[in-house]
């Protein structure tokens, strides 16, 4: 079983409307970047990292995406934080599928980017890397990632959906990369 | 404790052996044969034992299948071993005498192929369906001998047909004396 095969082919897009209200669409992203639903979803010691980003010190909230969903339905970013087993793969597939689009995946930790520290010679139980499942807009690299490393996928995740950074970029980050 | 070949009641141990508990953590080991191990499950019963785990181990002589009882009220971890042959890995289920060897044996069936008669349940518990059972059997090249792997401790019985540790017991005796 190829892990692709998991994904009904298709329906995973909004096509263009036949109108198109470039004004309103706009304003309707920001509003969507700016209250991002993520969904209450962990699969191994990322998500403890996620939960603290949820919590006061770090504070998702000032960023608009602290309301976690218990519900695939009402969320519109899955946060796949941790190991993807062979096992779990069929759930973490329904449930991308069963959230409503438009909808984002983040990628959390190296396990989920590529398989992590259990990508070896041999292995038998883990999916390397959730993007063999299903599409991923953005990588969080670490193991597992600092808060502030989800709070910046967060803001590419913002940035993808308007086409523009919203937070100052911090210093040293500046001197580095931007 | 006295231990010695009749401790299990009915069931005649191939080997029993008095193990370093400092160093193995284990106090005595039983060999058994394949037949012998549901009867020796529910004598363990009997004697308010209970069950720690069920493993499994891949030697060049077959698998060697251990039970680690334990006792709540008295100190003393009692092994059982039991080797079934790689071509027909098959044991009777001890899970309707002690319902938690349930998973245990789903995780040895997992993990070893081993397959244990008579188990109500035995569909895969941590792997997924489709991955092939036996994922942790060694190859030829890092599969070593039992007798390398297993410490059968102090021989306090053997049966006459039982050659599995000869030479390592004759070591021992040699050194002792």
């Amino acid at each position: 079983m190829a892990p692709q095969d998991l994904l009904t082919p298709g329906g995973h897009k909004i096509d263009d409307g036949l109108v198109h209200l470039e004004l309103a669409e706009d304003a309707m992203n920001i509003c969507r970047s700016m209250s991002l639903w993520p969904m209450t979803f962990g699969l191994a010691c990322c998500a403890i990292e996620m939960m603290a980003c949820g919590m006061a010190r770090f504070d998702m909230a000032r960023f608009g995406a602290e309301v976690f969903r218990p519900s695939a339905r009402q969320a519109d970013l899955m946060i796949v934080a941790g190991t993807v087993t062979k096992k779990m793969a069929p759930a973490v597939v329904r449930l991308y599928e069963q959230m409503p689009a438009p909808k984002w995946v983040l990628a959390l930790g190296n396990c989920a980017i590529s398989g992590g520290p259990f990508k070896f010679k041999g292995q038998y139980g883990i999916v390397e890397g959730v993007d063999n499942l299903i599409p991923v807009d953005v990588y969080v690299p670490g193991c597992p990632p600092r808060p502030e490393a989800l709070l910046e996928g967060l803001f590419q995740i913002q940035e993808k959906v308007t086409g523009k950074r919203w937070w100052p970029v911090p210093e040293a980050l500046e001197k580095e990369n931007f | 404790m006295q231990v010695d070949e009749r401790w299990l009641g009915s069931v005649m141990p191939l080997m029993v052996g008095k193990s370093g508990y400092e160093r193995t953590g284990i106090n005595y080991n039983f060999f058994l044969s394949p037949d012998d191990i549901l009867t020796a499950a529910e004598t363990m019963l009997a004697k308010g034992y209970h069950l720690e785990s069920i493993d499994a181990l891949d030697v060049n002589e077959g698998f060697l299948i251990t039970y680690h009882y334990s006792h709540f009220d008295q100190s003393g971890r009692m092994v059982h071993r039991v080797l079934v042959s790689k071509d027909e890995p098959e044991l009777p289920t001890i899970s309707d005498i002690y319902q938690g060897a349930d998973w245990h044996e789903r995780e040895c069936n997992d993990f070893h192929g081993v397959i244990f008669s008579g188990h109500p349940n035995l569909i895969p518990l941590l792997l997924d369906p489709e991955t092939p059972n036996g994922v942790l059997l060694k190859d030829d090249k890092t599969r070593k001998s039992l007798r390398d792997l297993i410490d059968p401790g102090k021989v306090v019985f053997k049966a006459d047909d039982f050659t599995l540790f000869d030479e390592a017991v004759e070591e021992e005796e040699a050194e002792t004396s």
